[in-house]
């Protein structure tokens, strides 16, 4: 039952990642892809219907998360206290600075909520990918499984970690590149003419960025986290995990030259949903490993009985399905290319 | 030196109350929005037209909840961690249905009801509106059903280690103090929501600007706002204080300002409490009234403060006793205010009596007042606990995060609010000087232009 719901917050964290990492990668290319108000508008206009419901996926992340993890969320949010906060309030200032916009047509105005937009997006793709490290790495749990890290030691992995040590740095900028990928996987599939241009040279230069820094911190995730070994020793089958990634990646190329760029979106989307899953598997049964391994907490010692789990499914799963049917009227809804919006202003 | 914990609670206290300002105002919004489209769809376009300004503050309003929101889940787990701990598996249930069953439902719908109507029909616009009002209420649902858990605990077994299990999923959600602070919560909002459409109402007619429609909507405003402000008092606002009295005593006598226990209680209607003496300073009491409002008898006992042990004191008497009577004492006033206005409109004179008119316009910021102090006397009145009767406040609060880390987020967030309010006035009054569009035009749909 544990292990089931490991899974399943597994399943909304990534999806949140695969939805809002797209609109957080517009968020931060937008700035460069479009060159006038026009098609700012254009790429705006490309995650403002979703971009909102797309963030819920982390809120809800958030409620199963507590629910089914409790220890976990409370050792982790108390031991990440500062960045987390600071995750909140770049959470905010992005959704004002997409909805803002809009109501004024001043150029100095909309100049400033576009700068806001792109480094609140430009910050959280960075910090969302240096938390995961932190996790993956883990932290100096004590024995009531709490824990506070400063933001930074001595950069080196070491008894007492920093929040930024060179592998969370690595891993920062390594889903920064894999945010703007999918970003600009999105606006190719999405838009036409000279932003859809923009968007297919961005993805071809993040595509070899992401594919080096992949395999550069897969490799880095095998050494830093000693679990890792064992896990992939005894269930050698799970090496498919991280080459299934791979394919996918390769994959979103291949579609995208071939002027698929729909399957070349989903193809980034299943790449970003199977490199989660790896470093999950990697870690299982731990949820958040100690430094000091004694301390680690786990999916069984921070969850409450099983058959409490048991009956949380049976709203939980309803749920999900309908949460499903929603997320289908909305994408369907939407319009299949964006092109450029007409020079008429509208609020 | 300040304390952690009175840091910790006024950083939730502060953006909780700060969020709140603003559901209070769309859940209300919904239901005239609806009620709006509703009219239209029977056939009188300018309730259409209404309900599309409408719909532009209610959208500008949902965003600052929505931003506002967020921090509050995240505090459950930076800010109160041990209470996450113990507790979450639990708590973790209402918050997880209000992500799943509320938040995709109204971030879907919300879009669809503010750019999609040339596109959907009326039928279909219609009937997304009325899937707003039902995620936004139901929203409130799950909030209040958690909050009741923390006031009245149900459906739980604790087990050896501290930690608190669920026993019955349909106990925690069919609490029944869950219920009635939520009809009495939802009546506030619904007074919040017409008190600002009649105070634009009014705004308008004064200046002479959009008569014609505004004239309309007021109508509709007082009427709902004479309903939701007799039904905040009588029978939601009665129900409250006596689960309040039956199962919270010590709050029940705080609020009150009722010190010592008699035998044919008082209502106190003002006053300022005297905590050295343990008394009621400048009093003007209604006699026996106490006694027969919460026992249905004159001469009932009501027993008083000083019954209880004073560890179990809410550690605010004062501020708990003035939030209760700022908020009752408001509520009378808008039973008033709104009962003229509805005896003005029978009479065919509101529209043109200044006075009124003028009264209502100042009356925007009441509501949002009297919800605030509602709020108050819930989450001050239940101190010193956390989980009423279980769980300490102290004890739930995050150990391992510094004082000096809490100063700085709550520093930060004050900034961040203080930024977003200048933000929220500055779009607001904007929306408002635009005013709504004549009867009868159509929107420019930004759905459909985006489209090809």
């Amino acid at each position: 039952m544990e292990t089931l719901w490991y899974i399943l917050l597994l399943l909304m964290i990534s999806t949140y990642l695969v939805l809002d990492g797209f609109d957080l990668g517009v968020g931060v290319l937008h700035l460069f892809i479009a060159k006038n108000r026009q098609e700012q508008k254009q790429v705006i206009q490309s995650i403002a219907p979703v971009w909102d419901g797309n963030e819920v996926w982390l809120i809800a992340a958030g409620g199963t998360m507590m629910l089914a993890f409790p220890a976990f969320l409370s050792s982790m949010f108390s031991g990440f206290y500062l960045p987390l906060t600071m995750v909140v309030w770049l959470l905010l200032f992005r959704a004002i600075s997409i909805e803002l916009p809009h109501y004024f047509s001043d150029s100095l105005w909309v100049h400033f909520w576009n700068i806001m937009l792109f480094v609140s997006s430009g910050l959280l793709i960075v910090i969302l990918g240096a938390a995961l490290a932190n996790i993956f790495r883990g932290v100096p749990l004590n024995a009531e499984g709490t824990f506070f890290e400063p933001l930074w030691t001595d950069f080196r992995i070491s008894k007492q970690t920093g929040i930024l040590d060179w592998y969370t740095v690595l891993s920062g900028v390594t889903s920064a590149s894999i945010f703007l990928h999918h970003g600009s996987l999105w606006l190719v599939a999405k838009t036409d003419g000279l932003v859809q241009q923009r968007a297919r040279k961005c993805a071809t230069s993040f595509w070899l960025t992401t594919v080096g820094l992949t395999i550069v911190t897969l490799i880095a995730s095998y050494v830093v986290q000693p679990h890792t070994k064992e896990n992939f020793a005894t269930h050698s089958w799970l090496i498919f995990l991280p080459l299934g990634a791979l394919f996918f990646l390769a994959g979103s190329l291949f579609f995208r030259i071939n002027n698929w760029n729909m399957a070349a979106f989903l193809c980034s989307s299943f790449f970003m949903y199977l490199l989660l899953f790896s470093g999950a598997a990697a870690l299982y049964p731990y949820i958040l490993p100690g430094l000091n391994p004694e301390y680690s907490l786990t999916i069984f010692n921070t969850s409450p009985p099983p058959e409490e789990l048991q009956t949380t499914l049976y709203w939980w799963i309803p749920g999900v399905i309908l949460v499903g049917i929603y997320f289908t009227i909305m994408f369907r809804s939407l319009p299949k290319v964006i092109s450029v919006i007409s020079n008429q202003e509208h609020h | 030196m300040i304390d952690s914990l009175l840091l910790h609670r006024v950083q939730f206290a502060f953006t909780v109350s700060y969020h709140y300002l603003f559901p209070q105002l769309t859940m209300g919004l919904a239901l005239l929005i609806f009620i709006l489209k509703s009219i239209g769809l029977c056939g009188h376009p300018w309730a259409d037209t209404a309900a599309r300004f409408w719909l532009k503050i209610f959208g500008l309003t949902f965003l600052m909840g929505v931003v506002t929101g967020i921090p509050l889940e995240f505090q459950f787990g930076t800010n109160w961690s041990q209470l996450v701990k113990s507790t979450g598996s639990i708590l973790g249930q209402t918050l997880a249905m209000e992500g799943m069953f509320a938040f995709f439902l109204e971030s879907t719908f919300l879009y669809l009801l503010i750019f999609g109507e040339k596109k959907l029909g009326k039928m279909a616009h219609w009937g997304v509106s009325f899937l707003l009002l039902f995620g936004t209420w139901l929203s409130g649902y799950f909030i209040v059903c958690t909050n009741a858990f923390m006031q009245h605990p149900v459906g739980y077994r604790i087990s050896e280690d501290g930690v608190y299990h669920l026993t019955s999923i349909g106990a925690l959600l069919s609490n029944p103090w869950a219920i009635k602070q939520y009809l009495h919560t939802m009546t506030g909002s619904v007074i919040t929501g017409s008190f600002t459409m009649s105070a634009i109402a009014a705004y308008y007619l004064l200046k002479g600007q959009h008569v014609e429609l505004t004239r309309r909507y007021l109508k509709v405003s007082v009427i709902v706002g004479l309903f939701s402000s007799i039904i905040a008092a009588v029978p939601t606002g009665d129900w409250e204080a006596k689960q309040v009295q039956k199962h919270q005593p010590i709050k029940f006598a705080a609020m009150e300002g009722h010190f010592h226990t008699e035998d044919g209680a008082g209502l106190i209607l003002i006053g300022q409490p005297n905590m050295d003496e343990l008394k009621i300073d400048n009093p003007v009491i209604i006699p026996k009234a106490l006694s027969f409002l919460t026992h249905a008898s004159w001469n009932a006992k009501v027993k008083g403060l000083t019954e209880y042990d004073r560890e179990l004191w809410p550690d605010n008497v004062e501020l708990l006793y003035f939030s209760y009577h700022i908020m009752a004492g408001l509520g009378t006033l808008f039973i008033a205010l709104m009962g003229i206005s509805a005896f003005l409109l029978w009479q065919r004179r509101l529209y043109t009596n200044r006075v009124i008119l003028w009264l209502l316009m100042l009356s925007l910021p009441f509501p949002f007042i009297a919800n605030t102090a509602g709020w108050f006397t819930t989450e001050i009145g239940r101190q010193p606990w956390v989980i009423y009767g279980l769980m300490k406040t102290a004890d739930g609060a995050s150990q391992n995060v510094s004082q000096g880390n809490v100063l700085f987020t709550l520093l930060g967030f004050m900034g961040l609010y203080l930024f977003l309010s200048v933000l929220y006035f500055f779009l607001a009054t904007r929306i408002i000087n635009q005013g709504p569009e004549p009867i009868d035009t159509d929107q420019p749909d930004l759905a459909t232009e985006g489209g090809t």
